[in-house]
């Protein structure tokens, strides 16, 4: 199946749905006006991609700069989903990147991760 | 608008420590080109990166706020496209020469019967601590929002939680439906 990319805007991150690496990456910036309009098309592609998977290993990568509070829904809802794959036997794994002085991003993937017991979640520090 | 008002409003923007002042239309655009000069504005002072972007993140709840629920507006097409959305709104960026604080100040126009709930909730959030903070968004979060919001509903989570002190609200009224509604959070 092909990529779904989706190029970063000001205030939206680049998306990369790899089907056949098994591999999401989200990067950048998140606060547009309409949030739901912004990830419907990831939802829908990931939701049915992650379905679709029996025994199989998936992972997320987050490398986020800046989010606003509607984004942070859409993150929550993105680690409900990776967790219920996970808790249906895949091996789902989430990365959190973050700038290594960033306390803010650092801070928001701590409270992610509580959220997870299944997948496996690590943070990755960003140096300059 | 004549030279004196122009100066009085000089003055009291340089008295406020008073880095950018906006009063009239927000869209999303506009929130995008301030939002950006405000990030140059302080990297080229030398702000410390948490600081600045905790400044931001205030920055842009309470841009979308105003963008969101500001009574005065304009919707330019009938599809009711949040990206062509007019609201208004004031904003307000500066930084306390006596404290040396950040601050971010917001005001807009909400209807008069939308006081007393907005009173309450923020009320609420005014008292809580870092983990009372914490606990509530994260409880909001997985509730999802109430009725009256058009986002995640922790927008003032949000604000309260990048403050240094508690938040600052007000409301005065302006007409016979309309309230002024005024909120202020140091950084």
């Amino acid at each position: 199946m092909d990529t779904l990319h989706i190029e970063a805007t000001e205030s939206t991150p680049e998306i990369t749905l790899d089907f056949d690496n098994a591999k999401l990456s989200i990067k950048g910036e998140s606060y547009p006006e309409n949030v739901t309009k912004c990830y419907a098309t990831l939802f829908d592609a990931l939701k049915s991609h992650l379905n679709s998977l029996e025994d199989a290993t998936f992972t997320a990568t987050f490398e986020l700069i800046y989010f606003n509070s509607s984004s942070v829904k859409i993150i929550m809802n993105l680690f409900e989903m990776l967790e219920e794959s996970a808790q249906k036997g895949n091996n789902i794994s989430v990365i959190w990147r973050y700038h290594e002085d960033d306390e803010t991003i650092e801070e928001f993937g701590e409270e992610f991760s509580e959220d997870l017991e299944l997948a496996k979640f690590s943070m990755q520090t960003i140096s300059d | 608008m004549n030279i004196d008002q122009m100066c009085e409003l000089k003055f009291i923007a340089q008295n406020e420590g008073v880095i950018f002042f906006y009063s009239g239309y927000f869209s999303q655009k506009v929130l995008l080109a301030v939002g950006d000069t405000i990030k140059h504005k302080m990297s080229a002072d030398d702000v410390d990166s948490n600081t600045s972007k905790k400044i931001f993140t205030v920055f842009v709840e309470q841009v979308q706020n105003i963008i969101r629920y500001s009574t005065e507006r304009i919707e330019e097409n009938e599809k009711k496209d949040a990206e062509n959305e007019l609201s208004y709104g004031l904003v307000v960026v500066g930084k306390e020469e006596e404290s040396g604080r950040f601050y971010i100040s917001c005001g807009n126009m909400i209807l008069k019967n939308d006081v007393v709930r907005l009173k309450e909730n923020l009320e609420e959030i005014q008292h809580m601590d870092k983990d009372g903070l914490k606990k509530a968004y994260k409880e909001k979060l997985k509730a999802g929002p109430d009725e009256h919001s058009k986002g995640a509903g922790i927008g003032f989570l949000e604000i309260a939680r990048k403050a240094s002190k508690p938040i600052r609200f007000d409301f005065r009224d302006a007409s016979e439906s309309n309230s002024l509604f005024f909120l202020h959070a140091y950084i």
